[in-house]
C-alpha cells in the first residue's frame, strides 16, 4: 500500500488542484482518493456545510495514450458528518481499476471556497 | 439489444435471523433465453463485521450462479451481484439469496432480482467494478469491453441518508436509521467499448456507500447471410469451374 500526498494539510483558497498523471504498479487492484473531514479533534478542517469539495479522477491502461473516467466526479459537503453516531474523519472514494500493465492515474480536486484540508491518494 | 423483461419481480427488503441477512422475491415467471440478475444489499448490526456472500437459489429448473462482484465497506454495508442464464421459459419460480455475517445483521437493506433479454448467451468477460465511498455524489463507473453493452449497478448507504437519486433509471428506498440505497441502469445501450459511469446522489450528506457495476453483453449480432438470390452451392459450382 502507497500513500501519495496531494494536498498536505493546509488552508487552500478556491482553486482547482491537479494529481499530475502518476504510474500505477502492475499489482496494484485498487486506489482510494481522500480529504480530511471536519472532526472535534480538529474543528478548523472543512467546517462549512456550504463548501464542497470535487474529485475528478481519470485512469488510463495504455501508459497516458487514452484515459478513462474514474469513479467521477464525486463530491460532498463540509461540516462534521456522523455514521450512526460515529464521526466520519474522511471523505473518500475506493474502489477497483481496471486490470492491465502501463496504468496510469491522474485527477483534480476542487475547492468550492476557501478550506483547510489534507488529500491523499493511496494504491491498495 | 439488452432490455430488462417486466417479468422482472419488485424489490424486496432483507431480514435477519442470526447471523444470515435474506432476500427472497416474490414469484415471477422469466422468458426463454434470458439472464437473472439478483443484486444484493447487507446491513450488518454494528461496524467492521465481514460478510459472506451465498450462492442464490431459485425454485424451479435449477440454476447455475456466477458472482459478477462484491464489495463490503470496512464501517458497514454491502453489495453483491450474481447473475445466472435461464435458458427455457419458467413459471412462477422464486429467487432468494443471503450474506452471513461475522456478527449479526439488521435486515431492512434490499434485493433485487432482474431479468433481463437480449442478452449474449454468454457473459464471460464482461467487465465489473466495485467502488466504497462517502462521497454525496457519485459517479460509480466500470470499463465495459464491448460495443451494445448495458451497464447496471446497485449501491447500498449504510448511514441511511435518504433514498438516493439518478439521472439514469433507479429504483431507490430508505428505510430510517436502518439503510438507503438502489438499484440503477443506463437507460440506452453504451456506444462502443469504454468507461461507462452511472449516476447516484445519495439523499444526504455523510454516506457509506458500496457499490457494484457491470456491464451485461448484448447478444452476438447474427452470423453472415448473404443478400437474397445468392445460392451458395451455385456460386461455388462456378467458381470450380473458372
Amino acid at each position: 500500500m502507497t500513500t501519495i500526498t496531494v494536498l498536505p494539510v493546509s488552508t487552500y483558497p478556491a482553486n482547482v488542484y491537479t494529481l499530475s498523471s502518476t504510474a500505477i504498479a502492475d499489482s496494484v487492484t485498487s486506489l482510494q482518493i481522500a480529504v480530511k473531514r471536519c472532526t472535534t479533534v480538529d474543528l478548523t478542517i472543512w467546517p462549512s456545510t456550504s463548501s464542497t469539495i470535487t474529485f475528478d479522477m481519470q485512469t488510463s491502461i495504455d501508459g497516458g495514450s487514452t484515459w478513462q473516467s474514474w469513479n467521477s466526479p464525486a463530491s460532498g459537503v463540509g461540516g462534521i458528518q456522523l455514521a450512526r453516531g460515529v464521526e466520519i474523519p474522511e471523505m473518500y472514494v475506493q474502489g477497483t481499476i481496471p486490470a492491465g500493465t502501463s496504468r496510469r492515474i491522474r485527477g483534480t480536486v476542487t475547492l468550492s471556497a476557501a478550506i483547510k484540508t489534507g488529500a491523499t491518494v493511496t494504491v491498495l | 439489444m439488452p432490455t430488462r423483461d417486466g417479468s422482472s419481480p419488485a424489490r424486496v427488503a432483507t431480514t435477519a435471523a442470526g447471523a444470515v441477512e435474506t432476500g427472497t422475491t416474490a414469484s415471477f415467471s422469466p422468458p426463454a433465453d434470458s439472464w437473472l440478475l439478483v443484486h444484493m444489499l447487507g446491513n450488518p448490526s454494528t461496524a467492521g463485521q465481514t460478510p459472506t456472500f451465498n450462492t442464490p437459489t431459485s425454485t424451479g429448473t435449477a440454476l447455475s450462479w456466477t458472482k459478477i462482484a462484491s464489495v463490503n465497506n470496512a464501517s458497514g454495508g454491502a453489495a453483491t451481484v450474481w447473475r445466472a442464464y435461464n435458458s427455457a421459459s419458467q413459471t412462477g419460480i422464486t429467487c432468494s439469496c443471503t450474506i452471513t455475517w461475522s456478527g449479526t445483521p439488521n435486515g431492512q437493506a434490499a434485493m433485487w432480482v432482474d431479468v433481463w433479454t437480449g442478452c449474449n448467451t454468454t457473459q464471460t468477460g464482461a467487465a465489473s467494478a466495485t467502488s466504497t465511498t462517502t462521497t454525496q455524489t457519485n459517479n460509480p463507473s466500470v470499463t465495459t469491453t464491448a460495443s451494445g453493452s448495458r451497464v447496471a449497478m446497485c449501491g447500498v448507504d449504510w448511514n441511511a441518508t435518504g433514498a438516493p437519486t439518478s439521472s439514469d433509471t433507479i429504483d431507490a428506498y430508505h428505510t430510517a436509521g436502518q439503510t438507503s440505497g438502489g438499484r440503477a441502469y443506463k437507460a440506452s445501450d453504451s456506444g462502443g467499448a469504454g468507461s461507462v459511469s452511472v449516476n447516484f446522489v445519495d439523499g444526504g450528506s455523510g454516506p457509506i456507500n458500496s457499490f457494484v457495476i457491470y456491464e451485461i453483453l448484448a447478444a452476438a449480432a447474427a452470423g453472415g447471410i448473404l443478400p437474397p438470390g445468392i445460392n451458395v452451392n451455385a456460386s461455388v459450382g462456378r467458381a470450380a469451374n473458372f
